[in-house]
């Protein structure tokens, strides 16, 4: 399932550490660079690049929300609905996001574009409201405003 | 000694040596201070703040479990806020944690429970809907998993990772929602797991052979003894109602320390299984009829006598087994030598002269360095297993394993020396050079002799004979050479067959060059050591004495008989005899030499007669004339002599079934039909294990002065003398090949098989996997054999139909067949008495 070049890059960051084992987190990243998500069998291979046993892994990776656990489509939609974005309509852009969509917080378009997920704070309550597409941060929304950016995505060869 | 530490605690002044926690120093002086997450075999972890504590001068209450004591320290474990804060503690777990003790296993032994009824809040604030989680589900055959119930102390988690060192569960999630839990799709599948039952405080991983089979406070609780390997692991019996409920860990820190495998724990249903002979047999117009004792016993009496009679003593032999208690096994060989009048008397199994015990489990637990020759701990001794991983995993202890089969303690990076089979010695030879050569050897020895004995086994030459790469054996001979506590230990058959006594020497010679205790054995069945104490072999009288001329004149006064004094048959000498139309009749307790003796089942069906007595209708069983049915392990008194030596006391659990009769009582009562009464000391009407262990404790020089009152529950060790120890040569004659047979075949047990007493076991004999050859995947290539093809073993001898499971695991050039997982008997492939069987395999 993980690439060999994957396996290279994990042991690589094994180097970086005084306790090999501190590199899971990173590990775990470039393995969900390259499949989008953790599946078990992905997370199999991890354990073994890392020499770690396999519940520890799993279980690592169902501490952090960012790490996915689910198959998710080629653009998550992570949308922040703490305070700051709150106070600032984030629930109504969440409500536009799904009918734009068809499809309710937590799911996958069928064409498998677009995963749509709330978050806690990213961060940018400055700018609020705002949402992160996979690793890039839009801010100040509006419905126009996100209208463009679901046209740019959708455009956009996965 | 550690210095010592003086403070107070609830007003009371206490002394402990400095390092001691708040929570042992009070534990020390018999205060009480509750606990979830803290065991004592784990390291302390602090995680559930059941344990706190007041302390002066320091802010906040402390966690009693890793709160270190220092010099004039006051601790309160009872103050109003102490216990103010324990009851909220205790009301926050409530909260969430469901009260489903009626229907709860855990429900009367259950940690959270006790400590609600004796701090907690006697009545309920919490209205809310309660924290909703996955009930009852199974982790495994064996487990059942409520994660409402978890209070999250992590002792399931902790002990895998300190432990058994396979980290199969963890913590999941976070928060709220936190839960132990498996890989996802992966079943919880140590054979370790069942140890988590014991140590959770509460009600969420519970056993499945044992769910709602009883609640805790209606059982009885019978101490005894594992009957499945050779460690002798000390078990609780739960009985109720003459059932066996439960089997658990029993604290003896001398020998398991309160763990077990999950095949002592779990695989006791047998005894409850509707297969049971629980009449005796009779065989009439060729089928087996049941019959009354009387009829069955005069039957046996009168044949045995008529051939005893027509074809002399000679002609009829005992067959025992390890797994028989000393009491059954000293009247055993009692029974042939004075009432049929042979020493043709032996049992499966038996361990070769020379052979010696393993050092006290202790001594195996504090080693820094072990040899594992031949031997696979995982599947042949578990529990030691277990304390092997936990010193090489916390302790870096060096784990060298000498194996063609890469066994799971290779992975500590032992060295793991891959050896061919047949080439034991020559290995063995060549770690003695390389000591040797590089002077690594202990001081004093008087080495010169051994040195020209070994001079021509260079590590390169070792290299070429055993195929062990000369740096592997140079690297093995330094990391034994560099321990201050080695513990070198073989298997079995490691010291069996034409090289077993060179084998042996070569070992002792080893040890005594590094300085180390005697190599010991890691004897395969529950009473290894003990059927030879007792006499239980063709040359040895109880005691292990040889069978001169003054021991036999006093042991036969004793006896109140005339002793046979021509030398017995072995069994492999008897089953050629009976071949052979010499010996017309046998008497076979509790063994199977059908399945388990290359010659076995031809041999049993040239007998006139055959008596067996044992729980199932064996294959050897299926053969007889007669059956017996004979009690479990649980149904009887008596005492096993484990793997250290150590004399153990099983107590009797159950009444035995319908007509079921523990072995020794068939023994003594067969006697008295045949007109003997061959306990002395016995009373005549029961026989009396305890008056047995009297009997033996006088004839059996070991044992003097045992008795059922002195083993108390702990067991005592008995040592047999072991002679001087001395260098010695040990010759290496290389293994005879065969060009038609090219592959090595290496045979083992596996602890889950279909072995007559597991295969019974309900729950656990889903758990025993198919049957297969395992191949490396060079010779797989060669062969053009894929994982799971279908293929035949066949050696110059016989063959065998199995699946082929292709991995490195297995060096080249060998196959791996497990013993007792086919209908058809492994042996079988081998001639006996041959060092190597040659196979070949080819695709069906």
């Amino acid at each position: 399932m993980l690439s060999e070049n994957a396996k290279a890059e994990i042991e690589q960051l094994k180097g970086k550490y005084p306790d090999p084992k501190s590199a899971l987190l990173p590990a775990l990243y470039v393995a969900q660079r390259e499949h989008g998500w953790l599946s078990p069998e992905v997370m199999r291979d991890v354990a073994e690049v890392m020499d770690l046993p396999p519940a520890e892994v799993a279980s690592v990776a169902s501490f952090y929300t960012m790490f996915n656990r689910q198959p998710v489509g080629e653009n998550l939609i992570q949308v922040c609905t703490n305070i700051s974005c709150s106070l600032l309509g984030a629930e109504h852009i969440v409500e536009y996001l799904k009918s734009k969509l068809g499809i309710d917080v937590g799911e996958t378009t069928p064409d498998n574009k677009f995963t749509l997920v709330t978050v806690e704070c990213l961060g940018s309550c400055g700018t609020a409201p705002m949402m992160q597409v996979n690793d890039t941060y839009y801010e100040n929304l509006t419905e126009e405003k996100i209208d463009r950016i679901l046209a740019e995505l959708a455009e956009r060869k996965g | 000694m550690e210095p010592l530490v003086t403070l107070t605690i609830d007003d009371r002044e206490v002394t402990v040596p400095a390092g001691t926690t708040v929570l042992n120093a009070a534990k020390s002086v018999g205060i009480e201070i509750p606990t979830l997450c803290y065991y004592e075999k784990l390291a302390p972890f602090g995680g559930c703040r059941i344990c706190l504590v007041e302390i002066e001068k320091m802010r906040g209450l402390q966690t009693a479990c890793t709160t270190v004591v220092r010099p004039d320290m006051v601790v309160r474990t009872a103050s109003p806020e102490v216990l103010k804060t324990r009851k909220a503690i205790l009301e926050f777990l409530l909260t969430n944690h469901p009260l489903d003790c009626p229907v709860c296993d855990k429900g009367g032994e259950c940690d959270l429970q006790d400590f609600v009824f004796k701090w907690g809040p006697t009545e309920s604030r919490y209205i809310e809907e309660k924290r909703h989680k996955r009930k009852a589900y199974a982790l495994s055959p064996l487990i059942v998993k409520d994660e409402e119930r978890c209070v999250l102390c992590r002792r399931c988690v902790r002990y895998l990772e300190e432990w058994a060192d396979d980290l199969q569960l963890d913590y999941f999630e976070r928060g709220r929602l936190t839960r132990v839990d498996t890989f996802p799709g992966q079943p919880f599948d140590s054979v370790f797991s069942g140890n988590t039952i014991d140590i959770c405080p509460v009600g969420a991983l519970t056993s499945r052979v044992f769910r709602f089979r009883a609640r805790s406070w209606e059982l009885e609780k019978v101490p005894s003894v594992c009957a499945y390997c050779g460690v002798g692991c000390n078990i609780t019996l739960d009985v109720k109602t003459n059932k066996l409920r439960r089997i658990s860990g029993r604290e003896n820190p001398a020998v398991n320390d309160g763990w077990l495998c999950d095949k002592g724990r779990f695989a006791h249903q047998y005894i409850d299984s509707p297969e049971r002979i629980t009449r005796p047999l009779v065989r009439k117009d060729g089928e087996l009829r049941p019959a009354s004792w009387d009829e069955a016993l005069n039957l046996v009496s009168q044949r045995l006598r008529e051939i005893v009679r027509e074809s002399g003593p000679r002609s009829v032999g005992g067959v025992g087994s390890a797994t028989v208690t000393n009491e059954a096994a000293y009247l055993f060989q009692k029974f042939v030598r004075t009432v049929l009048g042979t020493n043709n008397v032996d049992h499966l199994g038996r361990l070769p002269d020379g052979a010696r015990p393993l050092p006290s489990m202790t001594e195996v637990r504090e080693a820094d360095a072990i040899l594992l020759f031949g031997a696979d701990t995982l599947e042949e001794a578990p529990v030691i297993e277990l304390f092997i991983r936990r010193a090489a995993n916390l302790k870096g202890t060096k784990v060298i394993v000498a194996n063609p089969r890469r066994i799971n303690l290779t992975r500590y990076g032992g060295p793991w020396l891959a050896y061919r089979p047949g080439t034991e010695v020559a290995l063995l030879n060549g770690l003695a050079h390389v000591i040797l050569a590089e002077g690594l050897h202990k001081e004093g020895r008087r080495v010169a002799e051994l040195k020209e004995w070994v001079k021509d086994y260079p590590p390169d030459k070792v290299e070429e004979i055993t195929a062990v790469p000369a740096e592997t054996l140079r690297e093995a001979a330094r990391v034994l050479t560099e321990a201050q506590k080695a513990v070198l230990i073989y298997g079995p058959d490691t010291v069996r067959g034409p090289n077993g006594q060179a084998c042996l020497t070569a070992l002792n010679n080893l040890a005594l060059l590094i300085g180390a205790h005697e190599p010991g054995c890691l004897a395969q069945e529950p009473n290894s050591w003990g059927v030879l104490d007792m006499g239980l072999a063709p040359h040895l009288y109880p005691g292990r004495q040889r069978l001169d001329d003054k021991v036999r004149e006093r042991l036969g006064k004793r006896w109140k008989a005339q002793l046979p004094s021509e030398a017995g048959l072995g069994l492999d000498e008897m089953l050629k005899a009976a071949l052979d139309g010499e010996l017309e009749a046998l008497y076979i307790m509790a063994a199977n030499p059908a399945m388990d003796h290359p010659i076995g089942d031809e041999a049993l069906e040239k007998l006139k007669f055959l008596v067996v007595q044992d729980l199932f209708l064996t294959e050897t069983a299926q053969l007889a004339d007669v059956v017996l049915p004979a009690a479990s392990f649980a149904e009887a008194d008596g005492t096993f002599t484990n793997m250290a030596g150590r004399v153990q006391r099983l107590h009797q659990a159950l009444r035995p079934l319908a007509e079921v009769k523990p072995h020794g009582q068939i023994i003594v009562d067969l006697a008295r039909v045949m007109g003997q009464e061959i306990g002395a000391t016995m009373p005549l009407e029961h026989y009396s294990p305890q008056a047995v262990m009297e009997e033996i404790a006088r004839v059996a020089a070991p044992y003097e002065g045992l008795s059922y009152g002195s083993l108390g529950d702990d067991g005592i060790p008995v040592t047999t003398e072991g002679g001087t120890r001395r260098f010695a040569q040990a010759d290496f004659r290389p293994p005879a090949t065969d060009a038609a047979y090219p592959l090595a075949l290496v045979t083992g047990r596996l602890l889950y098989d279909r072995s007559p007493l597991f295969a019974r076991s309900e729950i656990m004999r889903q758990l025993v996997p198919e049957p297969f050859v395992e191949i490396n995947p060079a010779d797989a290539e060669t062969l053009r054999i894929a994982d799971q093809d279908a293929v035949t073993v066949s050696s110059a001898r016989d063959s065998l139909e199995l699946r082929a499971r292709v991995s490195d695991d297995i060096r080249p050039g060998c196959v791996f067949v497990p013993l007792h997982l086919n209908e058809m008997p492994v042996v079988a492939l081998s001639e006996a008495g041959a060092a190597v069987t040659w196979v070949k395999v080819t695709k069906r």
